[in-house]
Parts: structure tokens; C-alpha cells; sequence
């Protein structure tokens, strides 16, 4: 016995104590998710600057600023209105998806140029994206100009009412390519013997499409409304590139506020009590999605 | 299959769509060869009539120092990260024990995390290790917050090694390292290939831990650039060569890799995001 | 109903370099269940789907009823949806995310019926079926042969001119198989319906044909009734593909002795005159001798039947009776042994009546044939 296990040595060991193995990735983990996430809450409630070692707690106070706060209502609206990134985002990659299904030679080279966006940095296209924008040089003006739309030239990301949708706008270009690929990818899962069966009993393409593929998407349009909200929910690269935050408040998002209050005007409290807001609000979105994939797991 | 539309009408709208999408990378390269004049007098989508190289040279003496940074990081981080990842995929898909799902559970809700509710915790950490400002520091950061994502992935990929092997292989007397090693590893290398190219974009692109951990001796390139663009707010063609420079590893992975690449978006994405 | 005809059909990929159908040409009669049976990548299935318009052949013609619905000559082609066929996949293929109901509906919705008359269609193809109490399920929560039987009902609801069936029953288990084996029979003969069903399994051929079209590699090695194709199978491929167990096989050689033509398969010798061939064969020419297991007896059935003595090698029992392998000298071969117990290594008599030997000559494998096959093997020759 003792001679067998110095034979197995100590992998076979190990592999009776998987947490041993696991310990440096889950302590890592624990501590960095799971303690900081506790942590942040913690100093949430207390009055810490950051700065000065001593702090006391502080109770609901941070909190009922924060709801008293103006920028945070901007703010929260905005992180809000970045979710019009996903009906836009699922219909334009739908329509792609379509496009690229229709069993054309070489439409693999339009799908790869369509998703090189969604490959690229944030700081990259919003470093671009501030470029096509600029009112008086960048291209998109430039381009209203030339081909005779002048009065359509706007201020976008450079003005409070348009800086938003500017944003929206960007995103759905960086984003569009993205669900067009996992659509196509749920499009191209429908077993083609379905669609042989439906084109024999006389379904007409669009039939096949509104009958048979598009309920088999759930779970394609489901992976992309929970990729880009979560993009949405964290939203920071992007619109820290592009504006800042401005002009003034108008595109702060809860993220952007929460850097800006913790490291620029080092309020740590408050800034622990907006991320802790922002983490209230992922939960309540994702756990029913969670829920959700659970149950089709478990079917 | 035949097709919805006409054929002719299918690619007319594809062409268009993707130059309508290409049309600002687009944008951004002719402006990079014009010369700061040429901006002011040209269209910004016409091709430069001197094409000059002295926007890449001034953001080149601008990033050079964070562009290695950005090298140093990311190869650590995507190690670390992918590296850690791999030992929880492995065993959790392959070696059951009890407490297995609530392990699993966790590491994937840890995809799910907004980085802003961890940021302080994190920036007080980096600070108390003294690793404020060092390379090391975000590294740190990266293959922490890289295990989620790399566990749960590579928990997928290896699902799929059948479980009549491991118990062939443990009834034979393998040991399950020398298992992962002979067996798992070398059958999945794609895996492996599609999980580290994930990373490595995701690390490199990355601007939020740079930002906040990062001084002007460890800043990445996405940190300099994004100073650069509050610097120079005029200087387009700095700018834009900048951006471009930024992109460039991320689009040879791309040209070369993209198909790994698409496998790592539909793998991120299937599995739990 | 109709029946189908299928002349020359040449299908071929990769510009010529592979070729699935060559050059076949059969005919289904109305009201008839013809199975394509083969091997697997023997081109049944790519047959079925030129028939059902999901693939242009290279060339050919096919004729459903008197409607020419593909013919390269004649540069036609009818869509699938305008045929008028049904199919049947062995994937089953039904819409995961509609009811039983909805996917019996599906096809008659798409032909634009009212509403009344698709209830009550797929109420009576339910009836029929016997799944009246599945209809509010999805697919995933039925077991496979409900699902196969909704398969089948949604070919059935439309009321097609003929229908295709892609190995049906292969994702069923075996009893299961039977079962609906005899249900599809049933039901084909009820609505005296043109069937096209492709299989591997030879037992599913002989028990539901009326007509059987045995392909290998793209070509047509024989064409006729069960029955023909079990007693008088045309060569060597066909005597050992259908059958179950399949056919012993034994070479021999023709000899004359004594101005007598005889044929010396080693274990035994055996007058030409005894095996009933209608034609000499020249002597020195190599034959391969061909014995259905269920033809050698524990009794002999005639004063010229053969003596085999024989070892027990191994008995696989079946209940009432037994597949026996045995060895006679070098020979190995399998009989049906419905006599007494038996014991492996004991020495047992064996039986053989040399009308039923089949013959086929070497190296072609082609059936010697036999004075008894003349009329019918005439009668075969009529049929268009």
C-alpha cells in the first residue's frame, strides 16, 4: 500500500485534495471578486477619503446623497439609456446574420470585416470615434458636406442634447458585427434537415425564417442582450475616451462618475456606495438570466 | 439552399454595409499619412497627396515606453491568467468532488462582476503590496480577474474529453497530471490556442486597471494614448497614427488568428456571459 | 397516388471527381412500397433527395405520376415545394419550438387551408397514428418513437402523391423497430399509398417490399420482388447482402469425369446435372458455390441431397432455433439447426440438396442461372 502510493507520488495526492490545487486560483479569486466586493460594501457605509488612514462609519449617508445627487440621476439615466445599444445592436446583426446566411461564396470575408470592430480597443475607436465626430474637420460633417447634406451636420458627441446617442451610435458599430456573428451562429445551429423539411412541405422562405429559425434564436439573442448590457452596465473605455464624461455631466455614466469620485476627487466612500449601486443593478438583471440558463441547462 | 433575395442584391448590400463599417478605420489611416495642413485643406477620407510617415514617428517617441509595458502586461497577464484558469477547468470538468458546482458557480458569476464595485479594494491592495505603479501590479490585476472568464472557458473545451477516458486513464494508473499532460493538453490544443488569443486582446485592449494602477513608469499603451489624446488635441494625424499603432497586434492576431479569435467570442459568450 | 420513374440518373460532385448515382433507372409502380437498399455511401439517400427536388442531378429525368419533374435534357426543373411529396428524415426534423399539433399543422398552413380543414386533417392523421394525446407536446418531450410516429404524420397530413422515406426507423430500438415496421405496412397498404423508403437493413427490405432496388457504389446490382432477389439474387453481391445469416460461400472448379460435368468444391463433389443449371459450364471454370444457412438440414429433404459431416464450432441459440457454425474440413459455414440439442465440438450430419445451391461464376460473380428461374426470370424481362 505505502509502496503504492509512492508510486502514484504526489499528483495522485494531490488529485484526492483538488482544493490544494485550486487553492491559488480561488484564493485569488475569493479574494479579489469576492473580498473586494465586501470590502466596497463595507466602506460604503463609512466617511473615508482615501487619503487619511482613519475613517468612521458613517451609515446611510453616502446612500442619501447619493440619491439627493443630480449627477448621480444623470448618470444612472445614462448607463440606462446605453441599453438602447441592444435592440438596435440585435436588429441591425439580425439583418447582417440574413445577409450573410444566403449561402454566397465568400460572404466569410464580409462577416470578418463586419466583426474587426468589435476586436479593436475602446481607447482605439474612441480615440477614431472623436475624430469621425469632430464638428469642424472630422469625417462624418465632412462627408454631410461633400455630399450635399450640410444642414444635416451636428455638434454629436460635442453637444449635451446629441453626445448620448452619439455614443449609442459608436457602440452599435462596434457591437453590431458581434451579434451578427452569434446570430448566425444560432441561424447556422438549426439543423438543415428542418429547413429541407419545411422548403418540401411548401414554407416559403419567410415562413422558414418567422416559423422555424427565429424561435430557435432564443438563445442567440438572450447571449447578446447579456453580452452588451453588461458592456453597457460597466460602460467606461469608450466614453472616458471620447468625452469624459462631458460635456459638463452629459454622458456620465455610473462608472465614469464612480472613477472620477474615487480618483480624481478621492471620496472613496461615496464612490464605494456608486459602484455598490451599480453592483445592485447587475445583480438584479443578471440573476434572472442566470436563472434562466440554469433552467435550459437543466432541461 | 436558395436565396432569400437575388444574389446580386445580397452582396450589393454587404459591400456597402461593410464599407459604411470600415469607413472610419478607414478615415483614421489616410489621416495618419497627412501632414497637419493637408488635415485642415483635404477631406479627411482622401487619400494623403504626400503621404508621410511623421504621425507614426511622433506617436511612436510619445508610446514607445507604454507599448512595451503594454507587451510586458500582457504576456503576464494572459499567462497568468490562462494558466490559472486551465488547473480550475481541468478539474472541474474533468475530476468531480463535492462542492464542485458551488466552486463552478462562483468562479462564473465572477464573470458577471463590474470592476468599479472591486476598484478600491483593489487600488488599496496594489498600494499596501507596494506594487503601486509596477508592472507587476496590474499583471495582478489581469490574472485575478482573468480566472473567471479562463476557468469557465476552458471547463467547456475540456467537458468535451470524453469521461470514459479519464477512468480509463485513472483505472490504468495514471495520474491526473500526467493525464493533463499526455492526454488533455495535446487533444486540446486548439482550446488552448482560442483561450490565450481571448486573453490577449482582452488584456491588451484593456484601459480601466492601467488607469487606475498604472504611474508614468508602468502606464500600458492604452493609458498613453488616451493622454496622448488630451495632450495633443489638435495633432489628428498624432492621434490617429497612435490609435492605428495601438490596433496593430490586435489586427496581425486578427488576419492571422481571427478564425481562434471568433472561436474565443462564440466560447466567451456561450459559456456563461 | 402515383408512380414514380427514375431514368438515368447521373449525379456527380466535385466537377466529375466523385460520383454518387450512375447512371440508374428504375420504376415504382402506384400504390407500391419500393425500398432503395445498400450499403451505406451507396447513393439510395442521394436518389431520394433528387426525387424530393432538394438536389439538381448532373443528369437524368424524373417522372412523378405523368409530370416530368426533373430532366437535364429538358432543362426542367419543379421546386421541391411544387411536387407534391412528402418525406420522411431520419432525423425526424420536427420544429422544436412548435406542439405536435402545430407541426402536423405546418405544411397544410403553408398551402394556405382553412383553418377548419387543417383541424380536422390533423385530428383524423392523429387518429390514425394514435397519438390524439400528444398534440400539446413539443418534441423534446416525447420519447423516439413518438416522435418518429409525428414524423410520419406530418407526411401523412398532406395527402402527397408519394412518399420518401429516409431510413425511418433507424433511430429506434429494435423492438420498437418491429413494431413500426408492421404499423408503416399497415398504413401503406390502407391508403394504397406510393411509398420510396430507403434502408441498409436488409430484413426491413424483405419485410415491407413489394419491390426491392439493391445499389452499390452508385449502380443498381439488382431490381425485383423480395422474393426474386432472395431466391434468385444475380450475383454475388446480391446472394450476400440479403439474407440473414448471410449466405455460406464455398469455391469450387468444374471438372469432367468419366464424360460426366461435375463440380469439386472440396468437401464434396456434385454433379452440374444435380445443381439443375441451365447451361454447361466449360470445365477448368472457377465457381463460387452459395448455400443459405436456413437450406442446410438436420433431415435430408431428398434422395440427391448431400451428406455434410461436420464439427459443432459454436451455437448461438435463438429459442426455437439455433444458428449453428460448423466445420467441414477447411470449410466454416453456418446452418439453421432447429433439431435436437447440440454441443459444441460434437460431430454432427448435415444435409444439402443441391437444387438449392446457388451458382456464380468466377471472377465476374455473376448467377449461373437455373432451369426452374426461366418463366419467371421471362416474366421479369416484360416489365418496362
Amino acid at each position: 500500500m505505502s509502496q503504492n502510493f509512492r508510486r502514484k507520488g504526489i499528483g495522485h495526492w494531490l488529485s484526492r485534495h483538488p482544493f490544494i490545487i485550486l487553492a491559488l486560483p480561488l484564493g485569488l479569486v475569493g479574494y479579489f471578486v469576492y473580498g473586494g466586493m465586501f470590502w466596497n460594501a463595507w466602506v460604503s457605509f463609512t466617511n473615508w477619503r482615501g487619503l487619511t488612514p482613519t475613517y468612521a462609519f458613517y451609515g446611510f449617508q453616502n446612500y442619501s446623497r447619493l440619491f439627493g445627487s443630480a449627477v448621480f440621476a444623470v448618470a444612472l439615466k445614462n448607463t440606462l439609456l446605453l441599453f438602447l445599444t441592444i435592440p438596435v445592436c440585435i436588429v441591425v446583426g439580425f439583418i447582417l446574420a440574413v445577409l450573410l446566411d444566403q449561402n454566397i461564396r465568400g460572404t466569410g470575408i464580409f462577416r470578418n470585416l463586419l466583426l474587426l470592430p468589435y476586436a479593436l480597443s475602446f481607447v482605439v475607436t474612441g480615440t477614431i470615434w472623436a475624430w469621425m465626430y469632430n464638428p469642424s474637420k472630422g469625417i462624418l460633417n465632412a462627408l454631410l458636406r461633400q455630399i450635399g447634406l450640410a444642414r444635416w451636420q451636428g455638434m454629436w458627441h460635442t453637444s449635451q442634447e446629441t453626445v448620448m446617442y452619439a455614443i449609442v451610435l459608436a457602440l452599435v458599430w462596434q457591437f453590431s458585427g458581434y451579434a451578427a456573428l452569434v446570430l448566425l451562429a444560432g441561424i447556422r445551429s438549426v439543423p438543415e434537415v428542418q429547413i429541407k423539411a419545411a422548403l418540401l412541405e411548401g414554407a416559403t422562405r419567410f415562413r422558414i425564417y418567422r416559423k422555424i429559425i427565429v424561435p430557435q434564436l432564443k438563445g442567440a439573442v438572450m447571449t447578446v442582450v447579456i453580452v452588451i448590457m453588461m458592456y453597457a452596465l460597466r460602460a467606461f473605455d469608450f466614453i472616458w475616451v471620447l468625452t469624459g464624461g462631458g460635456p459638463g455631466y452629459a454622458s456620465h455614466t455610473l462608472s465614469i462618475m464612480m472613477y472620477k469620485e474615487a480618483f480624481q476627487a478621492t471620496r472613496f466612500a461615496y464612490a464605494a456606495a456608486i459602484a455598490n449601486v451599480l453592483l445592485g443593478l447587475t445583480l438584479i438583471l443578471v440573476l434572472p438570466y442566470l436563472y434562466w440558463m440554469h433552467r435550459r441547462a437543466g432541461q | 439552399m436558395s436565396t432569400l433575395v437575388g444574389r446580386g442584391l445580397v452582396v450589393t448590400v454587404l459591400v456597402v454595409v461593410t464599407l459604411l463599417y470600415l469607413l472610419p478605420l478607414w478615415g483614421a489611416f489616410t489621416t495618419s499619412l497627412k501632414t497637419d495642413e493637408e488635415i485642415d485643406l483635404t477631406s479627411p477620407i482622401a487619400w494623403p497627396q504626400r503621404p508621410t510617415a511623421s504621425g507614426y514617428i511622433g506617436a511612436f517617441n510619445h508610446l514607445k515606453r507604454a507599448l512595451l509595458n503594454s507587451v510586458l502586461i500582457t504576456v503576464g497577464g494572459t499567462f497568468g491568467s490562462v494558466g490559472l484558469g486551465a488547473i480550475c477547468g481541468y478539474v472541474l470538468a474533468l475530476h468531480s468532488f463535492p462542492g464542485a458546482n458551488l466552486v463552478f458557480l462562483l468562479l462564473a458569476a465572477g464573470i458577471f462582476l463590474p470592476f468599479q464595485a472591486i476598484l478600491i479594494p483593489l487600488f488599496q491592495t496594489v498600494r499596501a503590496l507596494r506594487l503601486y505603479d509596477t508592472i507587476g501590479g496590474i499583471v495582478l490585476a489581469h490574472t485575478a480577474y482573468g480566472i473567471p472568464m479562463c476557468a469557465v472557458m476552458f471547463k467547456t473545451f475540456y467537458s468535451e474529453v470524453p469521461k470514459a477516458l479519464v477512468r480509463q486513464a485513472l483505472t490504468d494508473g495514471s495520474s491526473p497530471w500526467r493525464f493533463y499532460w499526455r492526454v488533455v493538453l495535446p487533444s486540446t490544443k486548439l482550446a488552448t490556442v482560442t483561450i490565450l488569443i481571448f486573453q490577449f486582446t482582452s488584456i491588451w485592449n484593456e484601459l480601466l486597471f492601467g488607469l487606475v494602477l498604472g504611474g508614468p513608469r508602468s502606464m500600458p499603451a492604452t493609458v498613453a494614448l488616451n493622454n496622448l489624446v488630451g495632450t495633443l488635441a489638435a495633432q489628428w494625424n498624432i492621434q490617429m497614427a497612435g490609435s492605428l499603432l495601438l490596433a496593430v497586434p490586435v489586427l496581425i492576431v486578427y488576419a492571422f488568428l481571427g478564425r481562434y479569435l471568433v472561436r474565443g467570442y462564440m466560447a466567451g459568450a456561450v459559456t456563461a456571459v | 397516388m402515383a408512380s414514380v420513374t427514375v431514368k438515368n440518373l447521373f449525379v456527380s460532385y466535385h466537377r466529375g471527381r466523385t460520383i454518387a448515382v450512375d447512371h440508374v433507372s428504375f420504376a415504382v409502380e402506384d400504390g407500391k412500397f419500393c425500398v432503395l437498399l445498400g450499403p451505406s455511401g451507396c447513393g439510395k439517400t442521394t436518389i431520394l433527395h433528387c426525387i424530393a427536388g432538394l438536389i439538381r442531378p448532373t443528369s437524368g429525368e424524373i417522372i412523378i405520376g405523368e409530370r416530368v419533374v426533373t430532366s437535364t435534357e429538358k432543362n426542367i426543373f419543379v421546386r421541391p415545394q411544387e411536387r407534391n411529396v412528402a418525406m420522411v428524415f431520419q432525423e425526424y426534423a420536427l420544429y422544436p419550438n412548435l406542439t405536435v399539433r402545430e407541426n402536423l399543422a405546418f405544411p397544410l398552413e403553408c398551402q394556405r387551408l382553412p383553418k377548419k380543414e387543417i383541424a380536422a386533417r390533423v385530428q383524423s392523421v392523429a387518429e390514425l397514428l394514435g397519438i390524439t394525446d400528444l398534440l400539446h407536446r413539443r418534441p423534446a418531450q416525447l420519447s423516439g418513437g413518438q416522435r418518429q410516429r409525428v414524423a410520419l404524420g406530418r407526411a401523412l397530413v398532406r395527402q402527397p402523391t408519394v412518399f420518401l422515406l429516409d431510413e425511418p426507423l433507424g433511430n429506434l430500438d429494435a423492438q420498437l423497430r418491429v413494431q413500426v415496421r408492421y404499423e408503416l405496412k399497415r398504413i401503406q397498404r390502407q391508403l394504397r399509398a406510393t411509398m420510396i423508403y430507403v434502408t441498409h437493413d436488409q430484413t426491413e427490405a424483405l419485410t415491407l417490399a413489394d419491390k426491392i432496388v439493391l445499389l452499390r457504389s452508385g449502380k443498381i446490382e439488382q431490381e425485383g420482388s423480395p422474393q426474386e432477389m432472395y431466391e434468385k439474387p444475380a450475383n454475388l453481391f446480391v446472394a450476400g447482402f440479403i439474407g440473414s445469416p448471410p449466405m455460406n460461400f464455398i469455391e469450387g472448379q468444374v471438372l469432367t469425369c468419366e464424360g460426366m460435368l461435375l463440380i469439386d468444391a472440396g468437401i464434396f463433389k456434385v454433379r452440374a446435372e444435380a445443381l439443375g443449371i441451365a447451361k454447361n459450364l466449360a470445365p477448368g471454370t472457377k465457381v463460387m458455390l452459395g448455400v443459405r444457412p436456413a437450406d442446410i438440414n438436420a433431415r435430408p429433404s431428398s434422395p440427391q441431397d448431400l451428406l455434410l459431416p461436420a464439427i459443432v464450432d459454436l451455437l448461438e441459440p435463438l429459442g426455437d432455433s439455433a444458428v449453428v457454425h460448423v466445420l467441414s474440413g477447411n470449410f466454416k459455414f453456418t446452418a439453421k439447426w432447429e433439431g435436437g440439442s447440440l454441443k459444441p465440438g460434437g460431430l454432427v450430419s448435415l444435409f444439402l440438396n443441391p437444387r438449392k445451391i446457388h451458382v456464380f461464376t468466377l471472377p465476374d460473380g455473376m448467377r449461373v442461372s437455373k432451369i426452374e428461374d426461366g418463366a419467371a426470370g421471362r416474366a421479369e424481362e416484360a416489365f418496362p
